[in-house]
């Protein structure tokens, strides 16, 4: 709260807001969990087992890594864009990123997979010139990623490195020219999702059961879609969607802006079946940012863009 | 044969190909990000930002699509319909892994400022942000810009240090969250007449984009390409006003600059209020070309030019009027009667005249001595009279050996043929009647008065100094013929006296009361009031409850915008429009020592006038309400005519806020007046709003336009902007003065040193009484009051120490009584 001047405005809505049954509720105050060196902190996201909590700084350069144990943070990468799109493996140590180089003006993307006990890195695809969507882990722990003519999925092997995957019998979804597609796991054809034809698609994200996908139409609303293609469910408008780690709701956050900058943001929580859209925090001069999920569903990380600061912030649902 | 007819065809082909294709990007890819969406930051004249920057954008898209061998340019929206956020703009961007960012917008401020700005990402230690590269490419697009469109810049700037602060930075969005480089580009003002009406120009909007192509290009190292693009401005070379309708042919090609039928019905419905003569003829296969341009009511003119290869090819035109002068307005009008002695005559000219050969031409029947004043160019000339006879009918005459500065003779009867006199007849008057009232507050006979009231007596003319006494004015009881004790203040606005009473006290509920004006009231003249005139109000039996938005006493730079800062300003006149802190003339009633003065002049060669004096921050900016209340403020009016009204955002904590305003009110009152706008009863005004008053209500502004015939120049003063609502007495309450709900009153005096006493009255027995003393940023002061108190009036001195016995420094401060579920708030202020 920006100061004591709004105590009284505050208090009345926080009295009148009436919470029902299935919806989310903060449960305490925000805490603040990390603040470095005058960097940027933004884009927190923690591994499933919740040892480690990713982060990066200004224009997504880099991945920090905080030990929750030890409350330490360190650099584990400095690369262009190694930030934006980064997403944790099963096993809580591994994290996958798209990282770019520029040689003059022209961009390089790689793929790396960062091994955080190991404290190893793993190109999984080198340099090259279009890599036009992230990477993401397949259910298998496998990595797959499309380039202009493919979708490609990689096996990762600790000894013998990245290598082409096996013939596989479960269905990939991409952005293609920015439109949504699947690769069909029977024949392998790479298709345009009809029901979102015409649709820019962005944020697209696999549910940690894969078993259903969360994206964002550009200008629009967030979609939930299971992995067959079906039972879409129609979230509202939002942006930057994450599942929770029961694959049961997704946090995001609802934003406005004046074209130059954000005036307003807060964070919501909704139910994977598009009920319960529960607003978390209510403030308007502090613009709460992309959202997280911690590690139990018991609470919520996002930063705040004009501090540079992570935080963390106690949530629960009420009970049916 | 053959050879030559093929040689022949071989020098014809290179004008009827398609542009060879430019090489260099293969393998780059940008993202274009026209800034906004749908119709947001509205321009001047109905032209929105979103919408100008939305077809440079799509035109720079097909520049480098059609022309060069690019890979591929992605653009964050294609039509005006959709509405695409920050995050979605850069995520997607980033999703894809774009090479290169580029937001395009137009910048907004004062009618007049227009300029060009590249703003690439800048981290707080000053650095570029990374990857590199955003600064290269702005330093290039703020050349080609600014030559492109012909004005200034003001620079290839790092956004965080041109904001002043980023937190880490960089400060601007498509900067901050981008992960390629990247820049921002302001292309002119869309607050600016001028250009947002070359804006409006489809042409216009690709001159930009090759200012863009170009940069692009030359980042890479490409060559630009042989150019083939004349450009220009078509002007009335006396007026400098750009015209409409021209036909200019260059070669065998033909454009025609826009006309109202042809594209400025669209922002407006006045057909003479929009025109950019702007014209552009690009993919010109030659060097050089007559150009050829034609207009009915001008001379027909033509010119030579010789393309510049490497840039746009700037050919503007002046074109010479064929219509001889004519006296186009004058002050008196023909056959005006009563006209003062004392006037001034003035005529205006359609073009500049020469002035000897005026003066020489003219007559005044009856002779009379008199002054020339020229202005506006040698377009006005005013006739100081040396005496004017009262009830005299006099001649202006001009003959026609007055001419222009071409030497074309004038054409006084304004037919279109030159060569005939002019002659204007007024009669005078004279001044035999005493003052008259115009208009008093409260109205006699008024009902339901606030206990409170300001009391404004205005005159038709002005008063005698000797009579503007407070011994000629009085309130008083009618029962007991008890004074009523405040100040009274006399005020001359606009050749009219108004008086103003601030009672000292409030006055008591129900109770019958009386202005009185004595006999003896004089104007400039001597004409004096013959008779005592009483003007009776009845007080209500409520009283405004109210919380103050902003008094002012703080001061306003902080909080409160100039006008220009706004892009809704239009149609002023700069150095007339401005708002400042007013400390001599104020709202009596509170104690108030500050208020906020704003000065307007309107520009009457446009024809849309808006000022919005913008509240943009602060404890003011964050209080909210509901339509349950009534906005209020105290205005000193000038009389001019012109419209006031009220700005409020609603829907605040929406999806989408909007915003609404008050009807206009008429300033046709001189002196002080307090303005309410009852939300729920008052209706809504027509703005950018659907009209309706919708969710939590925060201020925007206060709103001034101009209405006709209204005055060009003048200045109002507002005073304690504040919330009220009206609560009744209750019945047995009323009878012994309590009130149904409790009341905070201002502190008195105010502002205070050493020491204030805060005043409150409860309904009824409270056991739960909170009066506590707040400095600016809430913290808790001093804690005067907690616990039981008796219903009725309560005093408590505050002596300016905090809960510590320490003196305060000298500040605003709050003081916040809460009473059950009662809780209101006002503000102080303490000078040591």
């Amino acid at each position: 709260m920006k100061n004591r001047k709004m105590w009284f405005v505050g208090m009345i809505f926080f009295a009148g807001q009436i919470i029902f049954a299935g919806e989310w509720k903060a449960t305490a105050e925000p805490v603040e969990l990390i603040r470095h060196d005058n960097e940027v902190c933004m884009n927190p996201l923690w591994s499933p087992d919740g040892k480690f909590l990713a982060f990066t700084s200004a224009n997504y350069r880099g991945i920090l890594i905080w030990d929750a144990a030890g409350g330490e943070i360190r650099e584990i990468n400095d690369e262009i864009g190694a930030g934006f799109g980064m997403s944790w493996g099963k096993n809580g140590t591994q994290l996958l990123a798209r990282v770019a180089q520029y040689r003059g003006f022209r961009r390089y993307s790689a793929v790396r997979i960062f091994n955080l006990t190991e404290n190893k890195t793993l190109t999984v695809v080198p340099f090259q010139k279009s890599l036009p969507d992230l990477p993401r882990w397949t259910a298998q722990g496998n990595v797959y990623y499309a380039d202009r003519k493919a979708v490609r999925e990689v096996a990762v092997s600790r000894r013998k490195g990245p290598q082409t995957a096996a013939s596989r019998a479960h269905t990939l979804f991409v952005i293609q020219r920015r439109a949504l597609a699947k690769q069909s796991g029977v024949n392998g054809n790479i298709s345009q999702v009809e029901k979102f034809a015409g649709k820019r698609i962005i944020n697209l994200s696999w549910s940690p059961d894969f078993t259903k996908i969360v994206f964002e139409a550009v200008g629009g609303n967030m979609f939930i879609m299971t992995a067959d293609g079906e039972d879409i469910v129609d979230l509202g408008p939002g942006d930057r969607p994450g599942w929770s780690p029961d694959s049961q709701a997704i946090t995001f956050m609802v934003s406005t802006d004046n074209g130059h900058h954000f005036t307003a943001s807060d964070i919501f929580i909704i139910n994977a079946d598009g009920s319960g859209r529960s607003r978390i925090t209510h403030t308007d001069d502090v613009l709460e940012m992309n959202p997280a999920w911690g590690p139990a569903g018991k609470s919520l990380v996002y930063d705040v863009p004009g501090q540079g600061v992570i935080y963390s912030i106690a949530v629960s649902q009420i009970a049916e | 044969m053959k050879k030559l007819i093929l040689l022949i065809l071989l020098l014809l082909l290179p004008a009827n190909l398609p542009a060879q294709e430019i090489t260099g990007l293969a393998g780059w890819t940008i993202y274009l990000d026209p800034g906004h969406s749908r119709n947001e930051n509205m321009g001047i004249y109905n032209y929105a930002e979103a919408r100008k920057v939305l077809r440079v954008g799509l035109a720079l898209r097909q520049l480098l699509l059609d022309r060069t061998d690019i890979e591929d340019v992605y653009i964050s929206r294609e039509n005006d319909q959709v509405s695409v956020g920050l995050s979605d703009r850069s995520d997607e961007a980033n999703q894809l892994g774009a090479d290169w960012y580029h937001s395009i917008h137009s910048n907004a401020g004062s009618a007049t400022a227009n300029n060009i700005l590249l703003l690439w990402g800048q981290y707080s230690n000053g650095n570029e942000k990374v990857p590199n590269g955003g600064k290269a490419m702005s330093d290039i697009m703020v050349q080609k810009m600014s030559a492109g469109y012909r004005i200034p810049s003001i620079g290839s700037r790092g956004d965080c240090s041109f904001y002043g602060g980023c937190n880490g930075g960089p400060y601007l969005s498509v900067n901050r969250r981008t992960t390629m480089p990247s820049e921002l580009s302001e292309g002119g003002f869309h607050t600016n007449p001028t250009q947002n009406t070359r804006n409006m120009n489809a042409d216009w909007k690709r001159l930009e984009a090759y200012t863009l192509f170009w940069s692009i290009l030359q980042l890479h190292g490409i060559e630009i390409p042989r150019v083939g693009i004349v450009t220009g401005y078509v002007t009335d070379k006396e007026t400098g006003a750009p015209l409409n309708g021209v036909q200019i042919q260059l070669g065998d090609s033909v454009v025609v600059t826009d006309t109202f039928d042809s594209l400025f019905k669209n922002y407006s419905t006045n057909p003479d209020l929009l025109h950019n003569g702007f014209y552009f003829f690009e993919d010109l296969p030659d060097t050089n070309f007559t150009l050829r341009v034609q207009k009915d009511g001008y001379y027909p003119d033509s010119m030579q030019v010789t393309l510049q290869n490497d840039f746009f090819t700037f050919v503007d035109v002046e074109m010479l009027s064929s219509t001889p002068p004519q006296i186009i307005s004058t002050h008196p009008a023909e056959a005006d009667t009563g006209v003062s002695i004392l006037a001034l005559i003035q005529l205006n000219f359609n073009r500049p005249m020469n002035r000897r050969t005026v003066e020489n031409a003219l007559q005044i029947q009856p002779e009379t001595g008199r002054e020339y004043i020229w202005q506006n160019g040698d377009k006005r000339l005013i006739i100081k009279p040396q005496s004017l006879q009262s009830r005299t009918e006099y001649h202006i005459i001009i003959d026609t050996t007055a001419h222009d500065n071409r030497g074309v003779s004038i054409d006084g009867d304004g037919d279109g043929i030159a060569g005939d006199p002019f002659e204007l007849i007024f009669t005078t008057g004279i001044d035999e009647h005493p003052p008259s009232i115009t208009s008093v507050y409260p109205l006699n006979g008024a009902q339901r008065v606030e206990l409170n009231p300001l009391v404004n007596i205005t005159f038709n003319e002005l008063l005698n100094s000797a009579t503007q006494d407070a011994g000629f004015f009085t309130v008083f009881k009618n029962t007991s013929g008890e004074l009523v004790p405040g100040e009274w203040r006399f005020f001359n606005v606009d050749g009219r006296t108004s008086v103003n009473f601030f009672p000292a006290v409030q006055l008591e509920p129900s109770t019958l009361y009386k202005s009185r004006i004595d006999r003896g009231v004089s104007d400039l003249v001597g004409n004096a009031t013959h008779i005592i005139r009483n003007f009776s109000f009845k007080t209500g039996d409520s009283y405004f409850n109210s919380t103050s938005i902003d008094d002012f006493e703080a001061g306003i730079l902080d909080n409160w915008w100039p006008p220009q800062n706004s892009g809704s300003t239009m149609g002023i006149i700069d150095d007339s429009t401005t708002r400042s802190l007013e400390r001599g003339n104020v709202n009596l009633l509170t104690g108030s020592r500050n208020a906020m003065k704003i000065s307007y002049g309107w520009d009457n060669s446009v024809g849309s006038h808006l000022i919005r004096v913008y509240l943009s921050t602060g404890v003011p900016r964050a209080l909210e309400f509901d339509d349950n209340q009534i906005l209020q403020v105290y205005v000193f009016g000038d009389g001019s005519g012109n419209g006031f009204r009220f700005a409020i955002d609603d829907n605040i904590k929406g999806a989408s806020s909007g915003h609404e305003v008050s009807p206009w009110y008429t300033i046709d009152w001189r002196g002080w007046k307090l303005i309410s706008w009852d939300l729920k009863n008052d209706g809504v005004g027509n703005w950018i709003g659907d009209g309706k008053l919708d969710g939590v209500l925060r201020f925007d502004s206060f709103q001034l336009t101009k209405f006709t015939d209204a005055k060009d120049f003048g200045a109002i003063i507002v005073d304690d902007l504040r919330l009220a609502n009206r609560l009744p007495l209750s019945i047995d309450n009323a009878e012994i003065g309590l009130p149904q709900s409790a009341i905070l009153l201002q502190n008195y005096p105010n502002p205070f040193n050493p020491e204030t006493t805060i005043s409150f009255t409860l309904p009824a027995a409270q056991s739960t009484v909170l009066l506590i003393i707040y400095d600016i940023t809430g913290k808790e002061i001093r804690r005067l009051a907690q616990g039981n108190f008796a219903a009725g009036s309560h005093k408590i001195v505050w002596n300016g120490k905090n809960q510590a016995g320490r003196q305060a420094p000298s500040g605003v401060y709050f003081y916040v009584l809460k009473a059950g579920k009662f809780s209101t708030a006002r503000r102080m202020l303490l000078v040591r």
